[in-house]
């Protein structure tokens, strides 16, 4: 079976340690998604699995065996870079039948292979174009069609829709995932995009300074973020400084700068302790009239966007922190214009509470 | 759905994969032996190996063996001083003549890339004209023109409007020098991405403060490049200059002489400090060029304006055709004239049929031709590896070392090396002279095809190579299937060059030859006028020569794209 | 196109909005027509003149030039007292918060740094008129989101004109006061970022500006105000005006005005049954792709709530929505696919 196991993998490059102590399992069948910031490690990770690049310590496991040694020829995994590389002196037709022929299938059926997997991707009418004459999309195909007819089952995907226009993104994206699933393959697939990554993996790995941050379900991850950078990283949130004033059996108050204070239902931090309350985006609601509630604060509202599906506000609070909300459209028809006095609101259990960073908020949350 | 993922593809490969032909037999060993880490590692150091123990250390040990003659020459003053003369004008000609060759080569450059002129092509192709043509055929033409009362002399009521003598030399090298700085900024002006200087004028930059401001100092590695390259060539060049010399010596001029009138000591003398002194001049030109900074950061936005108007503009490249024309272009091809006289008065027939000098000279053809398809052979085959190796870094570190060292050959001056290999493989190892040539030549060319060879490598991405070995492809099948095809018009014409470089060479030849005269020094030796010949004789021999060349690069041309 | 206003041309690749940026710019010449900046024909006016900024996609700093020096280029080409030229830059660099990074070289920057720098060169020789060019194309998402905001700030904070050419439509909503939508080089739409998502003119816009579902019918009903399509054995009620001579039409509803039930309680005017297909889980929504009893496919997005998943795959479920959040258009006469292909 084709599971991928890393064990405490460590690659440098010089000074710069580009993966350090990867630990990470992957199972047959599964899609995961790699996510970070540009320089995390995301490619080197890839890279390492395929095996064009060797791991400085520990070991890779794929199906069980170790491949520390094992040529890239030989892994059953195939590599797609980010611009593709298709071979521009070859037709679509011969990219696709290039992995058979390699691996000793003869000429006529290595053909047959390619014309079949590219009728699966609906390019069979292209077969004798150059890469250079197809649109964007279809050269993604075209580059998944050829790491399929190799007869890889494992497919190392570096951002794979980060070529290709926002719109076409939004539709390939799950594509590619029903695509993997139907042929059931497993797929590691590499973006800085979170919302792609939360769309279609079934697993999220987020990586940072060539380190594991958290891994799990998208909806895991989302609703528990593990540290402040993931909250910060995936999906839109709130980050307000405060200190705990005080604490029961249900959770625990929190004095912000100039002592507003929020309620919040985590039972960890002791009184004293310098905390930051994160809040979604969406978990917050900006209201005209006062509604009775624990969080509610009083504001001035400094900007209000439509965004299409949501309208997204900023809200002074009357200490000079800004809240931000996203409203859903269909719950909100008319947006709040700017300088109104308003509340907004949001329920303890929405506030997830987090040690204050030791080196600071900014320096924690910063994407590099 | 029946589809092929792996299961199923498994199942396939192991019912049908068997090779059938001979050939694709021979294939798949190569393939399983490629994928041997042991055998790529002895593959690869074997081109190494080859490299430092043919090429690199005979040149430098060879004048190390003879270093007893070194101080030889201390005792004779009078030759002391011509050896310290010709020295100095060696680097004072290289110097100015690249210096110059910068300055009217770039409006050229430029021209070619951005005029967007209709002339651009044949422009483009005239600029190769003295780099085609044998620097040996380019000699006599220059001295038919400038200084022979056949050429412009007599228009000015001169005798000989420029003897042979330092300013003929310079005017030579400069025409043969001029070309590789078009080249190389041709070349690197292409590649360029014009973002930055669209960038530059919407900010408000003149068309001539964004070439002095951005475009120049960010090809500045490609400036430096250009310059050493121009600088090499003059040093090296030895058949043309002896040609146009006359009384005067430089360092390659004053070797030759000294090997005819058999002095050993000045030979060796001037050899090495030439060896030592170019390799530390070039070697901290290539460090310390990047550093410089172009003169004149502030800005004249009127004068400047000025500079960048429709005029100006077409006035510098009026001078720039002038001079590009005037001193390059008619010089070079002035031999057409007695070459054409040579195929009417006779000549040809005396030439065919082997008359006097001609039988000579037939042999002599026949030598240059056997050498470069040798040398060819050999570059190619062991140049490939150790290309690759600089283009892909395979060895850390050692890779920039080697990048360096693959470069002494181009810039020691072809005579001096030629002197050394001779100490080297006839002196200690009594190689037959054959022999030793092909070596001389070997070492002459290797640069031109590792470095062309590796630039093309590097411009094409190590991704696809990475794709290829995921989807199954062994190291040679990558090489055959992806690296190659992309890159075999770098590699035919890394091999034209050497073929070329090969047949035109005269320094190394004419210090390492004894009895074997190649076609370009037998030249020399008719000019020279130490064989009798006529003007038409020599006229017609240059000519054969560069009809052959031309030949041979129409041959290979058409041949490649007969492939295509 | 008004002083002050942040404008914004978008549109699938290939549809000609960095073409119409760069005639503005001048860096190309029109074939034919005018081009006004100011009120003033600038069609022979070479790029050095035009007053106008740009940023590029590819950023395209000076390589060999420090922060300092990439935004100083334009005042100093311009020939401006070197002391006026400083306060400038160092205004400039102070409100993009770049002060610390002012030796850096390009190469030592963040992605997002950079393109503050080319932003920050754009401004300093002074033009009221700014050009991007997809300027947060070749960066992380996060990042994106983050300096959109700045950007929009900016322009605003300092009176500047500006159009922003981009292919992402979040973005474009995000930033602009009004968005161009193009395709294959001419103009679909013009209208401000509500106007053009909620009721869009062309099928297309409301195709590529967001997610949509298309679902084809026929006109059954017309009443006042209000009229019925037939889409298979479904009613749709629509409130509002039908071309009247339309019979073929094409119903245009976001999926997030259409929310899941299984026991429907409050009254609504459209609700069909239909059976989840799947369902994702994407942050703060749920995507469901649902069927029809005919088996015509619709996508709905649900704000996720903490409470477990109620529908799952391959329940019956009630889809509902309003008759108000419909938008109807007559059947494209080229056929649906032509009118929402991006070439």
């Amino acid at each position: 079976m084709p599971s991928v196991l890393l064990i405490d993998v460590t690659k440098r490059f010089g000074r710069i340690v580009a993966i350090d102590r990867v630990t990470l399992e992957i199972k047959d069948g599964e899609y995961v998604c790699v996510l970070g910031p540009t320089g995390s490690g995301k490619t080197t990770l890839l890279k390492l699995i395929a095996g064009l690049v060797k791991p400085d310590e520990g070991e890779i496991r794929i199906g069980g065996k170790t491949v520390n040694e094992v040529p890239p020829q030989e892994r059953g995994t195939v590599y797609v870079p980010q611009d593709y590389a298709l071979f521009p002196h070859m037709k679509v037709i011969d990219n696709v039948a290039f992995g058979p022929i390699c691996r000793g299938v003869e000429r006529e059926e290595a053909y047959k292979m390619a014309m079949k997997t590219l009728k699966m991707m609906r390019l069979d009418w292209r077969a004798d174009s150059y890469p250079h004459e197809l649109s964007g999309g279809m050269q993604q195909r075209v580059a998944l069609a050829r790491g399929l007819a190799s007869g890889a089952e494992i497919l190392l995907l570096d951002e794979p829709l980060g070529a290709l226009d926002a719109r076409l993104r939004l539709e390939l994206r799950y594509k590619l995932r029903d695509l993997v699933k139907d042929l059931g393959l497993t797929a590691i697939h590499v973006t800085h995009d979170q919302e792609e990554a939360m769309a279609i993996s079934d697993r999220i790995i987020v990586l940072r300074r060539g380190r594991i941050q958290q891994q799990g379900t998208p909806f895991n991850v989302y609703r528990r973020p593990s540290n402040l950078f993931v909250a910060n990283f995936i999906g839109g949130a709130n980050f307000l400084e405060g200190i705990v004033t005080e604490r029961d059996s249900k959770g625990s108050w929190v004095a912000l700068r100039e002592g507003i204070k929020v309620r919040t239902e985590d039972p960890d931090r002791l009184p004293g302790e310098s905390v930051v309350v994160v809040v979604r985006e969406e978990k917050v609601k900006v209201l005209k009239d006062e509604v009775s509630g624990t969080n509610l604060l009083r504001g001035r509202v400094v900007s209000s966007r439509f965004l299409g599906p949501f309208i997204r506000y900023g809200v002074r609070l009357t200490n000079g922190d800004v809240v931000r909300s996203r409203m859903l459209i269909s719950k909100q028809r008319k947006s709040i214009p700017v300088d109104e006095e308003v509340y907004v609101y949001f329920e303890p259990r929405d506030a997830i509470v987090y040690q204050y960073p030791p080196l600071g908020l900014y320096k924690e949350l910063e994407v590099i | 759905m029946a589809l092929t993922t792996g299961r199923v593809f498994k199942e396939c490969v192991t019912g049908l994969g068997r090779p059938r032909t001979l050939s694709e037999r021979l294939w798949k060993v190569l393939d399983d032996l490629s994928m041997n880490t042991t055998v790529k590692l002895i593959s690869y150091s074997l081109s190494v190996v080859f490299f430092i123990f043919l090429i690199l250390l005979p040149l430098i040990l060879g004048i190390l063996l003879k270093a007893n003659l070194f101080w030889e020459i201390f005792a004779y003053p009078e030759l002391m001083n011509r050896a310290k003369s010709a020295i100095l004008w060696s680097f004072i000609i290289a110097f100015t003549v690249s210096t110059l060759d910068l300055i009217a080569g770039l409006p050229l450059a430029w021209f070619i890339v951005r005029s967007g002129s209709r002339w651009t092509k044949i422009v483009d192709s005239m600029a190769d004209i003295p780099f085609i043509i044998p620097t040996a055929a380019l000699g006599y033409s220059f001295l038919l023109f400038w200084s022979r009362e056949e050429g412009i002399s007599s228009l000015f009521g001169f005798d000989s409007l420029i003897p042979p003598g330092a300013l003929l030399v310079m005017l030579l090298h400069f025409a043969f020098s001029f070309p590789v700085i078009v080249r190389v900024m041709v070349g690197e002006l292409m590649n360029y991405r014009e973002v930055y200087e669209v960038a530059a004028g919407t900010l408000g930059a003149q068309p001539f403060t964004i070439a002095r401001t951005v475009t120049l100092p960010m090809l500045k590695p490609a400036l430096v490049a250009s310059f050493l390259l121009a600088f090499a060539r003059s040093l090296s060049e030895t058949g043309a200059t002896v040609m146009v010399a006359g009384a005067f010596e430089n360092g390659p001029v004053f070797i030759k002489n000294a090997k005819d009138a058999g002095l050993e000591s000045p030979m060796v003398f001037v050899s090495s400090i030439l060896i030592f002194l170019s390799i530390a001049i070039f070697f901290s030109i290539d460090i310390m060029g990047p550093r410089m900074r172009l003169p004149f950061r502030k800005v004249w936005p009127n004068l400047e304006k000025k500079l960048s108007s429709a005029t100006a503009v077409k006035a510098r490249n009026s001078l720039t055709f002038v001079v590009f024309l005037g001193l390059v272009i008619l010089p070079s091809l002035f031999i057409a004239l007695p070459a054409v006289q040579a195929v009417i008065d006779g000549t040809l027939i005396r030439a065919v049929r082997g008359v006097g000098p001609w039988s000579r000279f037939w042999e002599s053809i026949t030598l240059s031709y056997a050498i470069g398809t040798i040398v060819t052979v050999v570059n190619v085959i062991l140049g490939l590896p150790v290309a690759i190796l600089v283009a892909r870094n395979k060895l850390g570190r050692v890779t920039s070392v080697l990048n360096m060292m693959v470069n002494i050959p181009i810039v020691i001056p072809s005579v001096a090396l030629g002197v050394s290999l001779r100490i080297f493989w006839r002196d200690t190892f009594a190689l037959p002279e054959f022999w030793a040539l092909v070596l001389a030549h070997t070492a002459i060319t290797y640069t031109y095809f590792v470095r062309s060879m590796s630039a093309a490598i590097e411009g094409i991405s190590q991704e696809m190579e990475e794709v290829a070995s995921t989807l199954g492809s062994s190291p040679i099948a990558i090489f055959r299937k992806i690296t190659f095809p992309l890159t075999k018009y770098s590699l035919f014409s890394g091999a034209i060059l050497v073929f070329t470089r090969s047949v035109d060479e005269t320094g190394a030849t004419i210090a390492v030859s004894e009895k074997l005269r190649t076609a370009p020094v037998l030249l020399v030796d008719w000019v020279k006028g130490t064989i009798p010949t006529s003007r038409s004789d020599i006229a017609l021999g240059i000519g054969f020569l560069v009809v052959l060349s031309f030949a041979v690069l129409l041959a290979l041309r058409l041949l490649i794209e007969g492939r295509k | 196109m008004e002083e002050g206003e942040y404008l914004c041309i978008i549109g699938p690749s290939g549809c000609g909005k960095s073409t119409l940026l760069k005639c503005i710019a001048g860096i190309w010449k029109p074939d034919a027509g005018e081009i006004y900046i100011d009120g003033k024909l600038v069609n022979d006016t070479p790029m050095q003149e035009r007053g106008i900024g740009y940023v590029f996609q590819e950023i395209a700093l000076f390589p060999h030039k420090n922060v300092y020096e990439n935004v100083s280029y334009g005042p100093t080409v311009k020939g401006w007292e070197v002391k006026k030229t400083k306060t400038i830059v160092e205004e400039i660099l102070n409100m993009l918060k770049l002060e610390e990074r002012i030796d850096a070289y390009p190469n030592e920057l963040s992605g997002g740094a950079k393109q503050k720098t080319a932003i920050g060169r754009a401004l300093a020789s002074g033009s009221k008129l700014l050009l991007l060019d997809e300027p947060l194309g070749a960066l992380d998402a996060k990042v994106r989101e983050v300096l959109r905001l700045e950007i929009r700030n900016l322009v605003k904070d300092l009176g500047l004109t500006a159009i922003h050419v981009t292919h992402d439509q979040e973005e474009a909503m995000a930033i602009s006061d009004r968005i161009i939508v193009m395709r294959g080089g001419e103009i679909v739409e013009n209208a401000s970022p509500r106007d053009l998502y909620l009721k869009p003119k062309r099928i297309f816009t409301a195709y590529f500006l967001g997610e949509t579902n298309l679902l084809v019918g026929e006109v059954t009903e017309k009443a006042r105000g209000k009229s019925i399509v037939r889409i298979g054995s479904n009613d749709l009620r629509v409130k509002g005006k039908v071309k009247p001579e339309a019979k073929r039409v094409v119903a245009a509803i976001r999926p997030e005005f259409i929310s899941i039930t299984k026991k429907p309680k409050r009254k609504c005017d459209n609700r069909w049954l239909c059976k989840v297909k799947s369902l994702t889980f994407t942050g703060n929504i749920i995507r469901y792709e649902v069927q029809t009893v005919d088996g015509i496919p619709i996508l709905i997005k649900m704000p996720s709530t903490d409470e477990e998943i109620e529908a799952q795959i391959g329940d019956e479920v009630y889809i509902e929505f309003s008759s108000r959040d419909v938008n109807l258009y007559p059947y494209p006469e080229e056929g649906l696919e032509k009118e929402i292909s991006l070439e």
